[in-house]
């Protein structure tokens, strides 16, 4: 199934939004092992791709813990370190 | 009951307005009106710094302002009125990245309340800058990993 990872900040630079291939039933943390792939075949220049590990993810309105179950066309954002103020 | 105003203006068609902001606050019940004002300095890290785009995730933002305004009045009294606006867009030094305004019948929970919001949004609220330098470079500043409850501070106003 597919679902679409919008991108803030840092990860802006592989474009706004990245469509990944997920299997039914995984868990929201999996984003990162796909994203990861996604990154060293799409852009293996990528200098932040370690901010994947303390990123977290989220939908419009709140947070999602690790063990969100992905459903098919899910909107996903990821968070990656925050600095406002 | 206080009110409570949140939102993320786009500089290009809407800067920040520290009246605005004092003005929601400013109310007959308060005795007591704080604003903080952010803004973009020169220097970050000994690098001399010309601007800053403020990029956020709009919904997730506001919606974050909007629970922490609730935990701030029922911390310190759900009579405070409450202000939080922040920025999106590009900001040169100088410029206004936040306004928050607290309004209370007294100052002691205002500048409480006013340290709590100011210390909750920098640890939870989905908003990133990048930092453009007068060497040409830019780059996103590290920020701190989100926090997914209320951030703990071992400060005076942490009760």
């Amino acid at each position: 199934m597919k679902i679409n990872l919008q991108t803030f900040g840092p990860f802006r630079t592989l474009g706004e939004n990245i469509e990944l291939e997920m299997r039914e039933g995984e868990k929201i943390s999996s984003i990162r092992g796909e994203l990861k792939k996604y990154i060293k075949k799409h852009h293996p220049s990528f200098a932040n791709i370690k901010l994947i590990n303390s990123s977290h993810f989220a939908n419009e309105s709140e947070i999602l813990a690790e063990e969100y179950i992905l459903a098919e066309g899910d909107i996903i954002t990821i968070i990656p370190p925050v600095a406002g103020g | 009951m206080g009110e409570i105003f949140v939102d993320i203006y786009p500089i290009d068609k809407k800067p920040l307005n520290i009246m605005e902001g004092l003005n929601f606050v400013s109310k007959a019940p308060n005795g007591a009106e704080i604003l903080f004002i952010g803004t973009v300095r020169i220097l970050n890290q000994g690098k001399k710094v010309l601007a800053v785009s403020y990029d956020v995730f709009t919904p997730l933002a506001k919606n974050s302002f909007l629970q922490i305004a609730k935990e701030t009045q029922e911390k310190w009294g759900d009579n405070l009125d409450i202000y939080i606006v922040h920025a999106k867009g590009r900001l040169n030094v100088g410029g206004i990245s936040i306004i928050i305004g607290v309004g209370s019948p007294h100052r002691d929970e205002a500048y409480r309340a006013s340290r709590y919001i100011i210390e909750q949004i920098k640890h939870r609220s989905p908003i990133w800058k990048l930092e453009h330098y007068e060497n040409g470079d830019s780059e996103w500043s590290k920020g701190c990993e989100l926090c997914t409850g209320e951030y703990k501070v071992n400060g005076q106003f942490d009760e």
